[in-house]
């Protein structure tokens, strides 16, 4: 009996949760866009749209950009996201909703939070991250969590990726080819004037040579 | 007695006569129409293909070097070409009874022969870059070109060097033009390369002292990979060549395989 009881407990949590989380987003009617697939550019995701009739609550991030376009190894990037409030009330006078808080992550690894931000109504704020690009495609995701006090949980409500490429940092040098092309058309060069010499100082005529230079009535 | 001056100045006229006689050969025998075709071809296909049917890649970087992967391959056939019955198209044709009697050193007949196959294999590699260039400032603006490209072109013709001294030295080895062609061709085409990813993959050993394995400096100058593990957990290693090594593995190449390649051919006798 007491198992059968304390199953039906937990059984009744779910849905009890569930319906708490259904009319806290019918009172919170937050648009999130689609999410950015990896490698999708940033522009071609769609802003979030307003239902017609519905009342406006749309904190979103609008933009992830890079201090550079086409970076290399090494380079020092500015990866700056901008969060916009386009609700008519600030951030710190929601009631409902706890905290904002928005993460960076590189793939999979998180790499910066920012949380407990005040924003006012119908404006961006923009969050930079300083970042030494590696080589290769690289995905930076920002997510961004409502804290609702109600359920006293986060809840994703916008997901934007932006994907960047650092061309690898360019090797060698070149003097260093020039010189060795040089130095085997020097090499090259001595090897063609090298027998003048040489045979000066040795008879290295090999017998066929001396023979033609005989026949030819050639003098050494 | 001549003066060593009119001894170099000698030499270096028939070094010259050479090359002239092996360069009209090549034209005689359409094999530089056929190479420079294949110049330009080659890298046209990078451009129409992608114009037809797909996109371009992002960088003006990527596509060169997804092209000039290929560069390697015609500089492979070009030294065939051009060197491989270099010397033993002498012997097997029995040419060299005219020639070798002549008062020309024979250093300098060799040395000839040598540098008239490296002159049409360098100007192929020429023509190749220099579509890809045209190609690049067409798709990407004059803008998208840098000191890479220069770079890259230079380590070209130092392997188009190396490739030439390998075919070279089986020319000056072997007794027959279409032995010494072929086994020049799939030795730098097949066997090294085999014996290269061999090394690299069973054994996981760098195999730098391989010239194909250098050859991919060609590209590696514009997205240069040092060593790079396959993924979370580990997987593959791959080996990418260092610029400075690979570029001393050619010159020995070069330098080591044209010296041993002129000295068989100087004591070479015609049976």
């Amino acid at each position: 009996m007491m198992k059968i009881s304390r199953d039906a407990k937990v059984g009744l949590r779910g849905p009890v949760i569930l319906a708490l989380m259904i009319a806290v987003m019918l009172l919170i009617p937050v648009s999130t866009p689609a999410l950015g697939d990896a490698g999708q550019k940033i522009d071609q995701i769609e802003p979030a749209q307003d239902q017609p009739g519905q009342e406006s609550f749309n904190i979103t991030i609008s933009n992830i950009t890079f201090s550079k376009d086409n970076p290399r190894e090494g380079d020092n990037i500015t990866i700056s996201l901008t969060i916009t409030n386009n609700e008519t009330i600030d951030l710190s006078n929601l009631t409902i909703v706890e905290s904002v808080n928005v993460t960076l992550m590189h793939f999979e690894d998180i790499l910066i939070s920012w949380t407990n931000f005040s924003l006012k109504s119908n404006s961006s704020e923009t969050f930079d991250f300083f970042w030494k690009a590696e080589s290769g495609i690289h995905t930076f995701t920002a997510v961004m969590t409502f804290n609702i006090k109600l359920l006293n949980m986060g809840l994703p409500m916008d997901r934007k990726t932006a994907v960047i490429d650092v061309t690898p940092e360019s090797i060698g040098n070149l003097y260093y080819p020039t010189a060795i092309l040089l130095l085997i058309s020097v090499v090259i060069f001595c090897a063609v004037i090298s027998p003048a010499f040489f045979d000066r100082m040795t008879d290295r005529d090999s017998p066929r040579e001396k023979k033609s230079r005989k026949l030819l009535g050639k003098k050494d | 007695m001549k003066s060593i001056k009119d001894d170099i100045c000698e030499d270096v006229r028939n070094t010259w006569l050479t090359i002239e006689f092996e360069l009209e050969k090549h034209f005689k025998r359409k094999r530089v129409i056929i190479s420079f075709s294949l110049a330009v071809i080659l890298p046209l296909i990078f451009y129409v293909v992608p114009k037809i049917w797909a996109d371009f890649p992002d960088t003006a970087e990527r596509f060169a070097s997804l092209n000039l992967e290929f560069v390697s391959l015609l500089i492979i056939i070009a030294g065939s070409l051009f060197a491989g019955d270099a010397v033993s198209g002498e012997f097997e044709e029995k040419t060299g009874l005219l020639l070798f009697p002549t008062p020309q050193r024979h250093m300098t007949i060799f040395i000839g022969k040598y540098i008239g196959a490296l002159i049409p294999t360098m100007l192929v590699v020429s023509i190749y870059y220099l579509t890809v260039t045209g190609e690049v400032v067409g798709i990407y603006g004059l803008g998208a070109l840098n000191l890479d490209f220069l770079k890259s072109f230079l380590v070209a013709l130092i392997y188009s060097t190396s490739a030439v001294s390998v075919v070279f030295l089986f020319s000056s080895i072997l007794q027959r033009k279409i032995t010494s062609t072929l086994l020049g061709f799939f030795s730098l085409m097949m066997i090294l390369p085999i014996i290269s990813n061999v090394l690299q993959f069973l054994v996981e050993t760098e195999p730098w002292y391989i010239v194909t394995y250098s050859a991919g400096l060609i590209t590696d100058v514009f997205s240069a990979t040092t060593q790079v593990g396959g993924g979370p957990g580990g997987g593959i290693t791959r080996f990418s060549p260092d610029f400075y090594t690979g570029l001393g593995v050619m010159f020995a190449y070069t330098i080591g395989l044209f010296f041993v390649g002129l000295w068989i051919s100087i004591e070479r006798r015609m049976e």
